[in-house]
């Protein structure tokens, strides 16, 4: 669903990611996990083609998202980690306007806001303007208009930040529900109890450079993940799993 | 104490010098050299403008032994600008600044806070007061009225009157931020007291050398009208002519009104900085929506953020407010147009032909006056994001900027053109050949500001409104409408004796179909690849 090889971007003299390949198959949940700063944002525009990269590919649903951007971008959603969107719209005329882009059709639409938003109890604020919503309320609007026109790869960049219990609760089942069907989840996150009970799969990232990946019974093997992530990314403070240990894979 | 004063200075600066150059600075030295001349040549353009005006009134008073009135005049007429002119930036700089919050976080007194944004909209009130006391100075200098003891006391009545036209945007500013929580539409009520104040301006310019007569005329009562609705004024008249315990009056004056505006301000500055606009709760209903073209959505896009936002709408089209009112002012008074048209053509009677000229370079001067495309891409500010994720090809975000752009301007200088042809009886043949030169001069317009608008980015702003007012990009775009149609004047007196005036304009009209589809081809080339990288 999601092949990234070799992926390398710099900014400056600065290597944000560094010779990063990854392989996320089809009903795949895939957490990215790193410290601040790691790449993992980077990896994630580069993935939805927000950012040009130096070398390297990426292909979504099997379309290089470098060569054919469009087409690449009509198969996945992305959805940032502090989503600014476009304040001057209501609610319902920013899905609309998701809707207009993705050619959602109008019958279909209404079903999918209905019951996207009826999930996130936000249908009776689709009127108000998106300048009066709060954090959490626009990321609710966001992961709505993400999931309205049926992608098949899902990015997301912290998405449980901002979101109340009940909304993050709805958020994993949709996860869930999105790769039992077929798609596939690729998402960074600080919340390591959330990686491990949500995700099949998960993958360490450190200067840029992946350290670790695969299936959480490889990655962190006896050890909690939280001991396997603060050995690799700080060596010494637990005394758990070999530091740098390269990934199997 | 002091030294977060200096670091809140600073840092509000900075947001003024950033609003100003629009990132020329990080652009190197050449860029600082070109936007400083620039900058010098719009300020010395109104300086000029301003100066004419002056020129005329000092005439009218100086003869009649009445230079306080002149001072006077010109010190209400430099603060009618600076208010006017900064009211709204000043509601936007002082309350709805993104990091307002921030800053009621940390340990700083909420006055100070306060201060420091005030400081950063004297400097804007300062110019502004420069911009007609300056000329008016030196207008009174080269008449040889003015001594050193005027000049001194004008240099110090430009800072003090800059004062209190501080406070006057500040309390415009207050009143706007104690109503904007409740208005509904509040940009379009915004546009409308806004455009009330600028006809206002306009009323009072177009009929200035008829007041000063009257002025003139009843000297005794104006004296004594001034005296009683703005004594300051009078003081301030009354000062510059070296008389100095009025000029001490004035000052004591300059520094109350800012001290009772500040007080007042300040008592409610966390109240109004943190409301919440929300109004009456909208309910929803739903409706079937129609599924439109991916490019009709981005165009409404454009327009939704237009209308949403009285700094875009006031700053960005006052080109197309004003081909309105000419348009409608044409049909109203098309008798007298016709009738000084008759008047000038029985002296020169050559000058019918050249009339569609006229028509084409007034349209084009206003055409020049609109901005839109040129904030379009720092508008896009921390949401870039959204499009750039989204399957639409960077060309079809550009050219929705463009469309846009043509949609508010192309249709009303079309149509502003086509009635005063009308109105003056214009020849058919070099009407139609006008109208393509204003057809490429849309094109080029608007294609210039999308250069200057991808050219200078200003994505991380403070509040909108300094996106919208952004840098120099802005006077590029009018003064080049004015240059160039300057330039194209000159052309024509230098040839007209070989060419005739519909040929003078398709060539006009072919030259800048030319650049704009040079400028065009930049746009979805190199423009694109710019966007891209953002």
């Amino acid at each position: 669903m999601l092949r990234i090889e070799h992926l390398t971007k710099t900014y400056g003299e600065k290597k944000a990611v560094d010779d990063l390949s990854l392989h996320i198959a089809p009903g795949e949940i895939y957490g990215f996990i790193g410290h601040n700063g790691a790449g993992k944002t980077t990896t994630l525009k580069s993935c939805c083609g927000i950012m040009q990269y130096d070398s390297g590919e990426i292909t979504a649903c099997g379309i290089s998202v470098k060569k054919d951007p469009i087409a690449a971008k009509k198969q996945l959603a992305y959805l940032p980690d502090n989503p600014e969107l476009y304040e001057y719209m209501t609610g319902i005329q920013f899905l609309n306007f998701i809707g207009d882009i993705y050619g959602v059709q109008p019958d279909e639409r209404a079903e999918k806001i209905r019951s996207l938003c009826d999930s996130f109890s936000l249908t009776a604020d689709l009127a108000q303007p998106i300048s009066a919503y709060s954090h959490g309320m626009k990321q609710k609007l966001a992961i709505v208009s993400a999931w309205m026109h049926d992608p098949k790869l899902i990015l997301m960049d912290e998405p449980f930040v901002g979101l109340d219990p009940i909304a993050a609760h709805t958020l994993k089942q949709m996860m869930r529900q999105l790769c039992d069907k077929g798609g596939a989840i690729f998402f960074s996150t600080h919340v390591l109890e959330v990686a491990e009970k949500l995700c099949d799969k998960v993958a360490i990232i450190k200067n840029g450079r992946l350290i670790r990946s695969g299936t959480m019974d490889e990655v962190r093997g006896d050890d909690s993940l939280e001991e396997i992530f603060l050995e690799l990314a700080e060596p010494g403070i637990s005394g758990g799993a070999d530091a740098e240990t390269e990934d199997k894979k | 104490m002091s030294r977060m004063f200096k670091a809140l200075l600073k840092k509000q600066l900075m947001e003024v010098m950033l609003s100003f150059t629009g990132g020329a600075k990080k652009n190197g030295r050449k860029s600082m050299i070109g936007y400083s001349i620039l900058l010098l040549t719009a300020f010395l353009s109104f300086c000029f403008m301003f100066g004419m005006a002056a020129d005329t009134i000092y005439g009218n008073l100086h003869s009649t032994g009445l230079d306080w009135l002149y001072y006077s005049l010109m010190g209400l007429m430099a603060l009618m600008i600076s208010v006017m002119g900064s009211a709204f930036a000043t509601y936007s700089a002082i309350y709805k600044a993104k990091d307002n919050e921030t800053l009621l976080s940390m340990p700083v007194p909420q006055w100070l806070i306060l201060l420091t944004r005030m400081c950063g909209c004297y400097l804007t009130a300062l110019i502004f007061c420069a911009l007609v006391l300056i000329p008016a100075l030196i207008v009174s200098c080269l008449e040889g009225s003015a001594g050193i003891l005027t000049i001194i006391l004008m240099l110090l009545a430009i800072l003090l009157l800059s004062l209190i036209s501080l406070a006057l945007s500040c309390l415009l500013g207050w009143v706007i931020a104690l109503i904007a929580p409740h208005v509904r539409h509040k940009s379009l009520v915004t546009t409308v007291i806004s455009f009330a104040l600028i006809a206002g301006y306009y009323v009072f310019y177009m009929r200035i050398t008829e007041i000063l007569q009257s002025f003139v005329e009843y000297a005794d009562e104006t004296e004594k009208a001034i005296k009683s609705y703005v004594y300051p004024f009078y003081m301030l008249g009354r000062g510059l002519t070296g008389e100095i315990v009025p000029f001490l009056i004035f000052t004591a004056i300059s520094a109350a009104v800012f001290a009772v505006v500040y007080y007042l301000m300040s008592r409610s500055f966390i109240k109004l900085a943190t409301a919440s606009e929300k109004t009456a709760k909208n309910v929803y209903r739903e409706k079937k929506a129609k599924l439109s073209s991916p490019s009709s959505a981005l165009l409404r896009r454009e327009m939704k953020h237009y209308i949403s936002s009285a700094a875009y709408i006031l700053n960005c089209s006052m080109g197309t407010i004003f081909m309105i009112i000419l348009t409608v002012f044409a049909i109203i008074q098309s008798g007298r147009l016709k009738g000084v048209i008759e008047d000038i053509a029985e002296d020169a009677p050559g000058f019918v032909g050249i009339v569609p000229l006229i028509i084409g370079a007034a349209t084009a001067i206003l055409i020049a006056y609109n901005l839109m495309t040129v904030p379009s891409v720092s508008l896009e500010g921390k949401s870039l994001w959204l499009i750039r994720s989204l399957p639409v090809t960077t060309a079809e975000i550009l050219k929705s900027k463009l469309d846009f752009h043509l949609l508010m301007t192309l249709p009303f200088s079309a149509v502003c053109a086509i009635v005063l042809f009308i109105v003056t009886g214009s020849d058919i043949k070099c009407s139609a050949a006008v109208i393509l030169f204003i057809t490429a001069f849309n094109v080029a317009s608007a294609s210039l500001g999308m250069i200057l608008a991808l050219k200078r980015p200003n994505l991380n702003y403070a509040d909108e409104a300094s996106a919208i007012k952004q840098n120099w990009s802005v006077t590029v775009i009018m003064f080049g409408g004015m240059i160039i149609t300057g330039l194209l004047a000159v052309l024509y007196f230098i040839v007209h004796s070989f060419i005739a005036p519909w040929l003078f304009a398709l060539a006009a009209a072919a030259l800048f179909a030319g650049l704009s589809a040079l400028m065009l081809k930049w746009i979805y080339s190199k423009g694109i690849e710019i966007f891209e990288s953002l």
